[in-house]
């Protein structure tokens, strides 16, 4: 915006001085400098010929009409009506998130009472008694552990102490009985069981992921509904 | 007397007829001066009136669409985002204030091709070099031979589709503003009004944008013919 003759005009007054977009107390000075100034008038007149060829740029004839029709004004474009919240547009996020949520919230809810390590959680599941003798003995056929286990089911009354354990006994019973006496060392079955027994605690990550997936599911069913109502 | 009064009722008669039924050539983007003006449409439409509506695309359908074809690059895409910026209009048209419906409609224009250049994968710019010199086009020697007044009113169709693809390059904003002010004459206050921005910001933008027009159009002047070149 210098006005001094020792320096040039600027490129936004020259531009505006082109449409007639300055004050007249600027279009007197600029006028002035231009009378001078070799260098700001070729700036001008190279301005001026550049605005004189957008100008003639042809005007393209409408390709056709752009009436608005009922048929227009019922669907309401996907687009517009994802940009109406912020919701709207995250919905799909949201419902993965959530699912995701959910699974983790199951997948404590059946990890977090057994506390024991994993060799115990496998001696945990054999069946108690003479079954988990027989599964020691390498050689001891499959048809005896089998039907020792389901002895072992039958009577579920003498050994009331172990009986949330005895529910999964049938399923592991029908395995071979080889790599479990690999796998699970000698440790005393009464240890595994006083674990069990433990009463679950409830930690914070647990309740918190719990309020999470609450608070993701709400925010779907709300997104859900606004995308159903009409506008 | 008698043929004295035939003779003027004659000529009388003649006017009456030329100015019935000859038609007068308006202005490309003028609003028809016929029917009521634009708000007393929109206040009729507010209403329910879509007749009226379309009345006001009928008028300005036109700019609306060159508007969009210059920011977009594209006719296809420019006709969906004029399609789209009526619709839109039409749904909120409780919230036009009054005034100019121009300026109003071509802002809705404007967001329209905001978004649909955000949601479309911006398809890269052509080359400029190439738009002149691609195979199947003559050599520009032989285009320069032409002879062409200087003063045409319209550039030729491939100076055109050129300035067209330097447009392209410019900043969104810059084209915006380039397009409203210099190819289609809007006063810097309606582009204020247009793209929610201050006075100094249309004026620093469209300076920057004629700025780079320029320097593009020096670069390549020797692509372009002789009667173009800066």
């Amino acid at each position: 915006m210098m006005m001094d003759r020792n320096t040039h005009l600027d490129l936004e007054l020259i531009s505006a001085f082109l449409d007639g977009e300055v004050s007249q107390a600027e279009r007197a000075r600029v006028e002035a400098h231009l009378e001078t100034c070799e260098a700001c008038h070729k700036e001008l007149e190279s301005l001026r010929y550049t605005v004189s060829l957008l100008q003639r740029l042809p005007v393209a004839p409408a390709p056709r009409t752009f009436y608005v029709t009922e048929a227009m004004l019922e669907p309401e474009p996907r687009r517009d009506r994802g940009g109406q919240s912020w919701i709207g547009r995250w919905q799909a996020l949201f419902g993965t998130v959530a699912t995701v949520a959910t699974l983790l919230l199951c997948v404590f809810l059946f990890q977090t009472p057994q506390t024991a390590p994993p060799e115990a959680s496998i001696a945990m599941v054999e069946p108690a008694g003479d079954a988990m003798e027989a599964a020691r003995v390498p050689d001891a056929p499959a048809e005896e552990a089998l039907e020792e286990a389901a002895a072992a089911m039958a009577a579920p009354e003498e050994e009331p102490e172990i009986a949330t354990l005895q529910a999964d006994a049938p399923a592991d019973a029908y395995a071979p009985p080889e790599p479990r006496a690999e796998e699970a060392p000698p440790a005393p079955a009464d240890a595994v069981m006083a674990d069990e027994v433990a009463p679950a605690e409830w930690n914070l990550p647990l309740l918190t992921l719990l309020v999470l997936a609450l608070l993701l599911l709400v925010g779907v069913m709300v997104a859900w509904r606004r995308r159903g109502s009409p506008g | 007397m008698l043929e004295l009064a035939l003779a003027l009722a004659a000529g009388l008669l003649l006017v009456f007829l030329f100015y019935t039924f000859v038609p007068v050539p308006r202005p490309l983007f003028a609003a028809s001066v016929d029917g009521p003006d634009d708000d007393t449409l929109v206040r009729q439409a507010q209403q329910g009136d879509r007749q009226a509506f379309n009345r006001l695309v009928g008028r300005h359908q036109t700019l609306m669409y060159n508007i969009a074809l210059r920011v977009m690059g594209d006719a296809d895409r420019a006709a969906d985002a004029t399609q789209d910026a009526f619709v839109s209009a039409y749904r909120k048209l409780d919230q036009y204030g009054g005034g100019n419906f121009r300026a109003w409609m071509a802002r809705i224009v404007k967001n329209q091709c905001y978004d649909l250049l955000r949601y479309e994968k911006r398809r890269p710019a052509a080359s400029l070099d190439a738009l002149l010199l691609s195979p199947d086009d003559p050599p520009p020697s032989v285009e320069r031979e032409r002879p062409e007044a200087p003063e045409e009113s319209v550039l030729r169709s491939e100076v055109a589709e050129w300035l067209q693809q330097v447009i392209l390059h410019l900043p969104m904003d810059q084209r915006m503003t380039l397009v409203m002010a210099d190819v289609h004459g809007y006063s810097y206050e309606e582009i204020a009004g247009m793209t929610e921005v201050e006075l100094g910001t249309v004026k620093s933008r469209l300076a920057r944008a004629r700025r780079k027009v320029r320097e593009l159009l020096q670069q390549h002047s020797e692509l372009l013919p002789s009667q173009y070149r800066l």
